[in-house]
């Protein structure tokens, strides 16, 4: 065999090899209709913005978009060094770790909570059982010292939980520690091989909640399909909203629904200290509430809150 | 998008997505780069897909579309990234690691070519495309593509020869 022939011959062998190493996809379509859509959202929100402003521009007629002129709007802060900037948003979650679903369940779902994520599996099979949650813990005093001390992959106990009874796992990563929640009654060696497929490989997944832009320097602490929080410089993550930027956000009722399939907005307006403002569409309503000293301008403001969707 | 139309690409990234993954993880080498440069050309086949669904199917189209994107690739930053713990320092441990560092030097190689030249390696040797098809893909002429491969093949085998004890026991 030649040198060409032999070095094509491991190349072979080494791709075919390697190519089992590639990423699963798991999520992968889910992933892509959420940009896919966030990028279609933004086409039309660009797309109306221009044509207001060029209906404004030659007719003067009114528009779906309003912008209060005066009134309770706060007034737009000069540029400055310390005003907050917008940077692109995050479109997926990373994970330190990967855990394959349990048998019989599908998922994970991700959010964050104080800062921490969880991730929740669900299942139609054991519907009636509930689903299995993973905790990233946050604090080591909340893993019990029998854990630490032990053989901490085995069950630890079972307690209480209104008509079900509800297992623990404590599983270690790396000076860190995941809580496992599952049903007492699903099958404990279908839970032995789930919590065997931990690996330390960081795993990506879908946000429930998009953001085209968020402020620079912020921090996401919380994040669910309805409701997210970001911690400005300085405040600590943790489960309270109290000096955050909040953002809600539900379906629309009927009656809500805006005319053509325009958005409509409102505000921003401050009152107690809040600055909030409030768009509505077809997909549904987001409201972002900010404590009126944090820098952000009003216009950044608008455009972060345009730019939140599922 | 109509819901035939939706069905039919969902069941296609159902169906693809692992062989578009290992395709662009061989070509980039890492992971996460191939997830993004997969789930980007998705989103513009997901855009496109009633124009792209021809007698050749989609799958050209999305493999072109990460070509040109690694090809072009300069750095992608983490702005697309929640991170929401520490990472832990290291890679994944895998059996006792002696293995893997033993099959990884002609992988390790590879990272040494060109972007260029390991697009033309992994289309050539992987996917065992002929050089016509590949100078389709990349948008290159044919001789463009075999002069990629010699030089390619230089490189590895001088290297190989400058390690021969490594990838000997590969």
């Amino acid at each position: 065999m030649s040198d060409s022939s032999a070095v094509e011959t491991r190349l072979r062998a080494m791709l075919e090899r390697h190519a089992g190493d590639a990423p699963t996809g798991a999520g992968m379509l889910t992933a892509v209709r959420h940009v896919s859509r966030r990028r279609a959202r933004r086409r039309r929100v660009a797309v109306a913005g221009l044509l207001a402003v060029m209906v404004c521009a030659t007719s003067g007629l009114g528009v779906a978009f309003w912008w209060p002129p005066v009134g309770p709007g706060p007034a737009e802060p000069a540029a400055s060094a310390t005003t907050v900037a917008l940077i692109a948003g995050p479109t997926t979650i990373t994970v330190p770790f990967t855990l394959p679903p349990p048998d019989g369940y599908l998922g994970p779902l991700v959010t964050i909570v104080a800062g921490r994520p969880v991730l929740t599996f669900t299942s139609e099979k054991y519907a009636s059982l509930g689903a299995i949650t993973v905790t990233l813990v946050a604090d080591l005093a909340e893993v019990p010292p029998a854990a630490r001390s032990g053989d901490s992959t085995r069950r630890d106990w079972t307690e209480a939980g209104g008509d079900e009874v509800e297992r623990l796992w404590w599983l270690p990563l790396d000076g860190q520690w995941l809580r496992v929640a599952s049903p007492a009654r699903y099958p404990e060696a279908a839970l032995t091989r789930f919590r065997s497929g931990l690996t330390r490989v960081p795993m990506r997944l879908p946000a429930p909640m998009l953001f085209d832009l968020v402020p620079e320097g912020f921090v996401l602490d919380n994040l669910d399909v309805d409701r997210a929080t970001f911690c400005p410089p300085g405040v600590q993550p943790g489960t309270a909203t109290a000096g955050k930027l909040v953002v809600t956000w539900a379906k629309p009722r009927p009656a809500d629904r805006p005319a053509n399939g325009q958005s409509m907005v409102e505000g921003p307006t401050t009152a107690g200290g809040l600055t909030t403002v409030t768009i509505t569409s077809d997909a549904g309503t987001t409201s972002v509430q900010v404590p009126a000293e944090v820098p952000l301008s009003a216009g950044d403001l608008l455009r972060f809150a345009a730019g939140v969707h599922h | 998008m109509a819901d035939g139309r939706d069905e039919d690409f969902a069941e296609f990234v159902l169906a693809r997505t692992p062989a578009l993954l290992r395709f662009a993880y061989l070509v980039t080498g890492d992971a996460h780069l191939a997830e993004d440069l997969t789930q980007e050309a998705l989103v513009r086949a997901h855009r496109k897909w009633s124009s792209i669904v021809g007698d050749n199917g989609p799958e050209p189209y999305v493999r072109k579309i990460i070509m040109r994107q690694y090809l072009s690739w300069r750095r992608l930053g983490s702005s697309t990234e929640i991170p929401v713990a520490a990472v832990p320092d290291g890679p994944a441990r895998q059996g006792d690691g002696s293995d893997v560092v033993e099959r990884d030097a002609l992988w390790t190689m590879l990272a040494s070519l060109t972007r260029m030249q390991r697009a033309v390696v992994v289309l050539r040797y992987y996917e065992d495309l002929a050089d016509e098809e590949i100078a389709q893909l990349l948008g290159v002429r044919r001789a463009t593509v075999r002069v990629h491969a010699f030089h390619a093949l230089a490189t590895l085998r001088a290297a190989l020869a400058a390690a021969p004890t490594q990838e000997a026991r590969a």
